[in-house]
């Protein structure tokens, strides 16, 4: 691969430290499922490591300030942290508690709200996942119906969730709910957060095509929420759900989980085949490799020049929307083309076969199909690529 | 990280050129000059030179301006910019280079001398006719009496000879098959033997064949032999082509930006076509691919200064891939946007794809690039 410009040696130094720690203490059951390319992790396995994580200074939860519990990194260690995560083979953090409610409750929660979940966060006793997306609300997240009506000292929600991930595994949901009609349809949504154990609620498995279950979709009757669960003002939700969103500025974009991921795909291609070949050594498998590779580099650099260091004031407000985009592209490409190069030993499902006819290869190979179909989610996940077009258009462009 | 004064020098000399290029190079003068020969303002050079531009790529030791690559890349990007076309990629950037390298000092400090004051041209005599872009095949002979050298054989693509003093030739050893037997020789453009034909290339630009019969030369005019002119030239070309991706990168910031202006005047079906979704997109992807080469240039111009061969000539040739592709994408779709008035004469977006066109073919195209790059992963997997 490339090899990225270094940091400064005290931040090279953190890095170092950073891996050392990943590396003595990931339990190898969870390095394993992750190496796999595995998102669906069970819950127990994401609890155990964020602990172990917590544990060495609030390393579970890199964003926050270390009045809440965090370890109050910069951006270039949180940067360095989450790459290390990646290259290391580590699950992603627990991105909807720690990565979006959190960082959005120390902007607007009250202090009740923050004494009560940051604490819960920060030790994984509460699991979060996200109501956005609604069945006919997807890329036109405004139009919103999901309704929630105040009733005394509580409100009243009727209407459900869809696309939430890991609402199986989660506690408490947050999100956006319609609690009065306004002239644009951004007015009256609010932000609110459900203990999911309310009476009403149910949640219904979502099978994607490939075979798991990632995504749900939840259902709310008569469901009755205190009013203090409302984060912000009734009507802000809009406002702080772009606020939210804004706090994944490496997330959707995925660049240090495609490094690994082709880095694995490096070992593929430079591997000894039984035959004596190498697959590199094919000049249309090479050529496609390598344009993978140049893509992820200038990726990555963009990132970094957009997001770090004294670059940062070129920084545009449609930074993430571009690095989703392309991140995505170029994450589906390395998926596509690590399915294929094990040739027709990709068409295998193993999950559905009763044989194994050669040991280890064709699970392998099963899994690398079976990756290339769940990872066709990304570019339609969290504001799918187009609407992120319509996103640069408007804002950074000036075209309407 | 990089020093940040270096990124206070940077934005000193793109406010510089900017300004200069706005005063004096606006389109209707680009078209006026490339019209004439030799296809740039002579006293507009001499201005240049005055401001101190030829002496960026010379370094300390020779008088120069430190031969930062980050300074000469500032230069190039607003010479991409406002399509400004002169001889300064094939002097300023190649030949000195290659002379920085020499060690015959009785030509070399003078020679760099007339670079940096802009008084001399000189251009690199590299590439033959059946070379195409590698220089291991190498035809043009050289061979060595006692007291002199001569030259036999014929260059292709070399920029700029119309306005040339001397060319720094590629030669190799009379019957050798080997790079190691290479030299580099300073040849004066009215030289004995010395034949030239001139072209005008789609930019406006100039670019010539040289023909070399029995050229004569003195011992004192070699700048450089055996295998350190592979390297020399090796390391010359990245600069050039780091050079070449700044320059690109200012042409496709040029054409997003009149592609845009263009979208949001013009109407067609009662509405503005910056209000049609489908060209929005199209707007939107050459923007990030404006920002994507943007990095990668950066990228080339780190990697000149890396140690690493290896990982030096990989960046190069990524970058240089990625961002002749993107550029030459860009400027399609930039006249594709200006419907049927992109192919006017009179609108620039269509010089801009001559001159992207053109600069993306010098010093190795996006394929040959794209194969270097195949072959130097490879080394690299063997190494490791």
């Amino acid at each position: 691969m490339l090899s990225a410009p270094i940091f400064d040696s005290e931040l090279e130094a953190f890095r170092q430290t950073v891996r050392n720690f990943i590396v003595d203490n990931l339990p190898d059951d969870i390095r394993e499922m992750v190496a796999c390319e595995r998102m669906d992790l069970p819950r127990e396995a994401q609890v155990r490591w964020h602990r172990i994580l917590r544990d060495r200074g609030g390393w579970c939860c890199p964003s926050w300030p270390k009045q809440y519990g965090g370890p109050g990194w910069s951006d270039e260690q949180q940067y360095i942290f989450e790459q290390e995560l990646s290259l290391n083979d580590a699950p992603r953090l627990m991105v909807y508690g720690v990565g979006m409610l959190g960082p959005t409750l120390f902007e607007y929660g009250t202090n009740q709200q923050k004494e009560r979940f940051l604490g819960e966060i920060l030790n994984a006793e509460t699991f979060w996942c996200q109501g956005f997306s609604e069945p006919n609300s997807g890329s036109d997240l405004a139009s919103l119906q999901c309704r929630m009506t105040p009733d005394g000292d509580e409100y009243v929600v009727n209407g459900s969730k869809i696309w939430t991930s890991e609402a199986h595994l989660a506690d408490w949901i947050f999100g956006l709910f319609r609690s009065s009609v306004g002239e644009r349809k951004q007015q009256g949504i609010s932000f609110l957060m459900i203990d999911l154990a309310s009476p009403g609620v149910s949640i219904q498995p979502l099978k994607i095509f490939e075979g798991t279950h990632e995504v749900n979709q939840v259902f709310f009757e008569q469901v009755r929420v205190p009013k203090e669960n409302v984060v912000g003002e009734p009507g802000q939700g809009w406002e702080i759900g772009k606020y939210l969103l804004s706090l994944e500025r490496f997330g959707t974009a995925e660049v240090s989980r495609t490094k690994a991921s082709m880095k694995r795909l490096t070992h593929l291609a430079f591997a000894t085949q039984p035959d004596g070949d190498r697959l590199i050594d094919h000049v249309d498998f090479a050529e496609r490799y390598c344009r993978i590779e140049r893509s992820l580099h200038a990726l990555e650099m963009t990132e970094r020049r957009l997001l770090l260091g004294h670059q940062r004031s070129e920084s545009i407000d449609t930074g993430a929307s571009m690095l989703k985009i392309r991140g995505t592209e170029i994450q589906s490409d390395v998926f596509r083309l690590t399915a294929q190069a094990h040739a027709h030993f990709a068409t295998i499902d193993m999950a559905q076969s009763e044989t194994c006819f050669q040991a280890d290869h064709p699970y392998l190979a099963s899994d690398a199909a079976r990756n290339y179909f769940n990872y066709r989610k990304t570019p339609i996940y969290s504001g799918s690529n187009e609407i992120q077009r319509n996103i640069i258009a408007k804002a950074e462009l000036g075209l309407v | 990280m990089v020093d940040s004064s270096i990124f206070e020098q940077q934005s000193l000399i793109e406010d510089a050129a900017r300004r200069f290029l706005q005063d004096n190079y606006v389109f209707a003068d680009h078209r006026k000059m490339v019209a004439e020969q030799p296809g740039y303002s002579r006293s507009q050079w001499r201005e240049m030179a005055k401001l101190g531009w030829m002496l960026l790529p010379i370094r300390a030791e020779f008088d120069g301006l430190g031969g930062d690559m980050a300074l000469i890349a500032a230069l190039a990007k607003e010479f991409g910019r406002s399509l400004y076309i002169s001889p300064f990629l094939p002097s300023a950037v190649v030949s000195s280079q290659l002379i920085q390298d020499s060690s015959n000092e009785s030509i070399r400090d003078s020679m760099l001398n007339g670079i940096g004051s802009g008084e001399f041209i000189i251009s690199p005599a590299l590439y033959e006719p059946q070379s195409r872009y590698s220089l291991e095949n190498i035809k043009c002979t050289a061979h060595r009496y006692s007291d002199k050298i001569v030259l036999n054989g014929k260059k292709s693509a070399v920029l700029y000879a119309n306005a040339a003093d001397s060319f720094v030739v590629l030669a190799r050893l009379n019957g050798s098959n080997d790079s190691h037997d290479d030299l580099l020789c300073l040849v004066p453009s009215n030289h004995d033997g010395v034949k030239l034909t001139h072209y005008r290339t789609h930019d406006g630009a100039s670019m010539s064949a040289l023909t070399l019969s029995n050229v004569s030369l003195q011992e004192n005019r070699v700048l450089l032999c055996t295998s350190a002119v592979y390297q020399s030239v090796e390391r010359a070309i990245g600069f050039a082509n780091a050079s070449i991706c700044a320059e690109l990168v200012g042409a496709m910031e040029a054409i997003m930006e009149i592609t845009l202006e263009y979208v949001k005047t013009r109407a067609q079906f009662g509405k503005k076509l910056s209000s049609f979704q489908s060209l929005q997109h199209r707007l939107v992807d050459m923007f990030i691919r404006c920002q994507l080469a943007e990095s990668m240039s950066r990228e080339a111009l780190r990697a000149t200064q890396l140690r690493d061969r290896t990982e030096r000539e990989m960046i190069i040739c990524a970058a240089k891939c990625e961002i002749a592709r993107a550029a030459l994408l860009n400027a399609e779709e930039a006249v594709q946007l200006h419907g049927a008035m992109g192919m006017m004469e009179e609108m620039p977006v269509g010089h801009y794809l001559k001159r992207i066109f053109t600069l993306s073919l010098l010093f190795g195209d996006a394929d040959y690039h794209q194969a270097r790059y195949r072959d130097l992963r490879l080394q690299a997997s063997r190494l490791n």
